[in-house]
């Protein structure tokens, strides 16, 4: 990492990102709703930005939850530049509506509002506390149980093939 | 079963996902592409030997195409040349047929977009489209195995795509924002950014990795 920030050197960014991005990725997979070419502009943009921070980084917190918060906001800026990704799309829905057959979980998950993936993926997923979620969303942290609450009935009713669709989600 | 401990098996269910997924095999090499133009990695041992060549070669036809499609618009940037570009912006629509006076009246609005000095980023060419002359497809005759090269003529047909900029931007975010200050909006037309993964630097990097 300090051959990354000191010298630029190539080698030293491919190991570091063949180490991280299987995790970013599949962080942000899920935090978009799928695979997409916007998960691809978020991986390069997230590198981009971590690699101009890196001289400034820290250690106040391990490299990896500094490189998810890094895509957390590159994901989020998506959402409020491009308001037809800041929702469950239409076949995120449909796919979700199989579910009684399979009981997909990243489908429900790719299913549920922005604001509601955001949370539920952060504290169920990656298992950063209500605390750490409220820092890195601008929110307060019972705002972040409220909105953890809302999101596991939400899911819970996508798994049961429900398909009320809870519009109170508010984190982005 | 009550909400608490079905949230207790939600939430189990949901922390054994995996946490890894394989991205995309190009994503690497596009991502350094990105690394590189902003100058934030170089290239290394062997890396920078073999890849002299090829990014001499790069500089040149970047060069070239350029001055290709720079035109008229731009004859007084010849400073921007050694800019790579990293996004397209493709204009659609707004194409009203207006009469010409108002057409050269646009395109001087349009060049004097493109000569803005910007500090985030670079027009580095850029040029507008007549109507389509050709439509050319692969089409495969499934009776003899084989694939032949239709040329239709494509004079009628759709014509919404009338131009293009490359740009050379400091990130995506630098190329959003030149694209929003473009007259083409004002006209009722779109204007579609595009990140460029040229091949160039991808080829650099195959190369490499055979010599090694």
């Amino acid at each position: 990492m300090r051959a990354v920030a000191a010298n630029g050197d190539e080698s030293a960014f491919r190991s570091l990102y063949r180490r991280h991005t299987p995790a970013l990725y599949a962080f942000a997979c899920r935090l978009m709703g799928g695979e997409s070419a916007d998960v691809d502009d978020v991986i390069q943009d997230a590198w981009l930005r971590a690699v101009r921070g890196l001289p400034e980084f820290g250690w106040r917190s391990s490299l990896r939850t500094w490189l998810s918060s890094i895509v957390l906001n590159c994901c989020r800026e998506r959402w409020r530049e491009r308001p037809e990704i800041q929702d469950a799309s239409a076949d995120a829905v449909a796919r979700a509506g199989d579910l009684n057959l399979r009981m997909d979980l990243e489908a429900a998950l790719a299913a549920l509002p922005r604001g509601y993936r955001a949370v539920l993926i952060l504290h169920d997923v990656e298992g950063y506390t209500h605390d750490e979620i409220a820092e890195r969303l601008g929110v307060q942290p019972g705002t972040s149980k409220s909105q953890l609450f809302h999101a596991r009935r939400a899911l819970r009713e996508r798994l049961s093939g429900g398909t009320s669709k809870d519009t109170t989600a508010t984190a982005s | 079963m009550t909400h608490h401990s079905s949230d207790e098996h939600l939430a189990e269910a949901l922390g054994k996902l995996p946490h890894e997924k394989a991205p995309p095999a190009e994503l690497e090499d596009a991502t350094v592409l990105q690394l590189r133009r902003a100058g934030l990695v170089g290239r290394s041992g062997t890396q920078r030997r073999a890849g002299l060549n090829l990014s001499t070669w790069a500089l040149a036809a970047s060069i070239a195409a350029i001055a290709f499609v720079g035109g008229s618009v731009f004859a007084n940037r010849g400073a921007v040349a050694e800019a790579q570009p990293t996004f397209a912006l493709l204009l659609y629509g707004a194409d009203t047929g207006e009469d010409s006076a108002t057409r050269v009246a646009r395109a001087a609005e349009y060049s004097a977009w493109a000569n803005v000095e910007r500090t985030d980023a670079r027009i580095v060419g850029g040029e507008a489209l007549g109507r389509s002359v050709a439509a050319i497809a692969a089409v495969r005759n499934v009776a003899r195995g084989s694939d032949s090269v239709v040329i239709a003529d494509d004079s009628s047909g759709p014509n919404d795509f009338v131009g293009y900029f490359l740009v050379s931007a400091r990130d995506r975010e630098a190329a959003v924002l030149l694209a929003r200050d473009h007259p083409h909006l004002k006209y009722g037309g779109r204007v579609i950014v595009r990140r460029i993964n040229p091949t160039n630097g991808a080829l650099a990097t195959i190369e490499n990795d055979r010599q090694r």
